[in-house]
């Protein structure tokens, strides 16, 4: 004799379990999930970026006697041209062809040595404020003649400093 | 015992119907567990295979095969390509200058002049690059810069500022799903006698203020390959003239014309040489016309000067001769291939007796440094490569 005992306990179950896995289903497969190696693409491709707008403004357009110096020279040789240097990188950066604008932000620092204490000092040069977002770094050695008094380093001389780049989708 | 079960076999009872017990027999509720459990099994099975979905890697592989195009675009030269000092190259040694006929003899498409130049692009290779005409089949491309037995799709573009874009591929839309790559380049633009400022090349052919003795018609452009292969600017500012177009402009010309004498109406020009100097492998010098006609616009409309002269020619000048050497055009023929070449001299020869042409300055040296020489610019552009 079959009872009637236990009979809705496995309804209840099988209904449970169909809403368990209904719901699993509606939760994976509406969440994208990012692998390691895709946020790792979108790092690579904003440090392509970063590095090509870097090489790109250190390069004179044309050759002239004795040394060209780029633009990216002459804005760490003068701090007033900041604001210019500030254009110009976002315009590099931003910019696409077949598609809106892009927003990528940036923050650069110039890297020098202080030789009074013989430190490496980090001066603020131009961008926007970084809030820890998730962001990639991308780095520029750049000689620059700092013997006028509105050099970007830190000592009044002829130096290499090291250019740093912060880059993010903002 | 067994009788009464025979009786009972033989004999049915009146009641026909046998007296069933719940034993043996499924129930319903039994039946309809089954079935939703069934059904759901099903559903299960079903939807697993949904669940990878958002694992799936073909963005990745997009992406990457769009960074591996724009390396291969905007950091190499492709093949075939030339190293510097070569003793002598012809067409098929640079992979732009490979006619369709013969593309199966390029190997690898490549926008910059040299390994050592990466995001430095030449404006001859960005052109062969961009030409459905040369490149109708979107085969050739995905064989040549892509890589793969699986067919993507692409698009290269590239925007040069100040120009309309140039590009090549599919056309997609911006909301779909590809794999993209934005590289930022510079475009070495070809160099120029005339960079259009007054006092430029035009003040070499002012004529001379005093009646001369002893004129002459002949002017020259003197294009020294020593100096313009100046290793201090490297490849990335010097001029190549086997790589590079070079463009000779005259403006003015009128300011030439003899006016001393009445019935000359224009400055006449007989012919236009390259006359090459070299020194021989063997040892001494060697010099002489290079056996090619040259095709000039003079006043606005086309006209050869062919080889050897059929003199005399007389083309009447009133104001400019512009000629453009394509890349190549001054690669020594294989027949000259034991002359080294010091210089080639693009000499205009104008009828003496039309012409006042100052004598003291008649030549005018192609290189950075010369009145109004418009040396090679490099320009920003933005390429994107696109793969889906």
């Amino acid at each position: 004799m079959v009872s009637e005992e236990g009979q809705l306990y496995t309804i209840e179950g099988v209904a449970a379990s169909i809403l368990i896995l209904t719901t699993v289903y509606l939760v994976l497969s509406t969440t994208t999930i990012f692998t390691p190696g895709e946020s790792h693409i979108y790092d690579m491709q904003l440090e392509q970026l970063g590095n090509d707008a870097l090489a790109v403004l250190d390069t004179s357009p044309t050759w002239s006697d004795p040394y060209p110096k780029s633009s990216l020279e002459l804005s760490l040789e003068d701090i007033s041209k900041a604001p210019e240097f500030n254009t110009t990188f976002l315009e590099l950066i931003n910019s696409g062809i077949g598609q809106k604008p892009d927003s990528i932000k940036y923050n650069a620092t110039v890297i020098s040595r202080d030789s009074s204490t013989g430190e490496l000092v980090r001066i603020p040069y131009s961008g926007s404020i970084y809030h820890r977002e998730n962001a990639v770094k991308v780095f520029r050695w750049v000689n620059i003649d700092n013997t006028a008094a509105n050099g970007a380093a830190k000592d009044t001389e002829n130096q290499t400093v090291l250019f740093e780049v912060l880059l993010w989708r903002g | 015992m067994g009788l009464n079960s025979a009786e009972k076999i033989q004999k049915p009872s009146k009641t026909s119907i046998p007296v069933l017990d719940d034993s043996g027999q499924l129930s319903i509720d039994f039946i309809v567990g089954f079935t939703i459990f069934m059904i759901t099994l099903i559903l299960a099975i079903t939807m697993t295979s949904g669940l990878l979905v958002g694992l799936q890697s073909k963005k990745i592989d997009y992406d990457a095969v769009a960074y591996r195009t724009g390396v291969v675009l905007v950091e190499d030269p492709g093949e075939p390509t030339t190293i510097i000092n070569y003793p002598t190259i012809t067409e098929q040694d640079e992979w732009e200058r490979i006619g369709y006929d013969q593309r199966d003899l390029v190997k690898r498409f490549g926008l910059t002049a040299y390994k050592s130049t990466p995001r430095i692009l030449t404006v001859q290779k960005v052109l062969g690059f961009f030409n459905p005409s040369m490149w109708p089949n979107l085969n050739d491309y995905e064989k040549r810069m892509i890589f793969s037995n699986y067919p993507y799709h692409f698009n290269v573009t590239l925007k040069v500022q100040g120009e309309p874009p140039l590009y090549v591929g599919e056309p997609y839309s911006i909301n779909s799903n590809y794999g993209y790559i934005r590289r930022i380049v510079l475009v070495k633009e070809e160099s120029n006698t005339d960079d259009g400022a007054v006092g430029g090349i035009d003040s070499y052919l002012y004529r001379e203020a005093d009646p001369i003795s002893d004129p002459t018609g002949e002017f020259n452009v003197r294009l020294d390959y020593d100096t313009l292969l100046n290793k201090d600017w490297g490849p990335t500012y010097w001029i190549e003239p086997p790589k590079e177009d070079i463009v000779i402009n005259l403006a003015n010309v009128s300011e030439i014309k003899n006016d001393l004498d009445s019935t000359v109406t224009d400055s006449t020009l007989n012919t236009i040489r390259i006359v090459y100097y070299g020194r021989l492998l063997s040892g001494g010098d060697a010099t002489g016309d290079l056996p090619l006609p040259v095709t000039a616009i003079i006043d606005g409309s086309s006209h050869t000067f062919p080889y050897p002269d059929p003199f005399p020619i007389e083309v009447p000048v009133n104001r400019t001769v512009n000629i453009t050497f394509p890349a190549g055009f001054f690669i020594p023929p294989s027949a000259y291939a034991h002359i080294q070449l010091i210089s080639m001299n693009i000499s205009f020869r104008f009828n003496e007796s039309t012409v006042h042409l100052a004598k003291h300055n008649n030549v005018y040296e192609y290189n950075f440094g010369s009145q109004g020489f418009m040396a090679p610019t490099l320009k920003t552009g933005i390429l994107e490569v696109r793969v889906w």
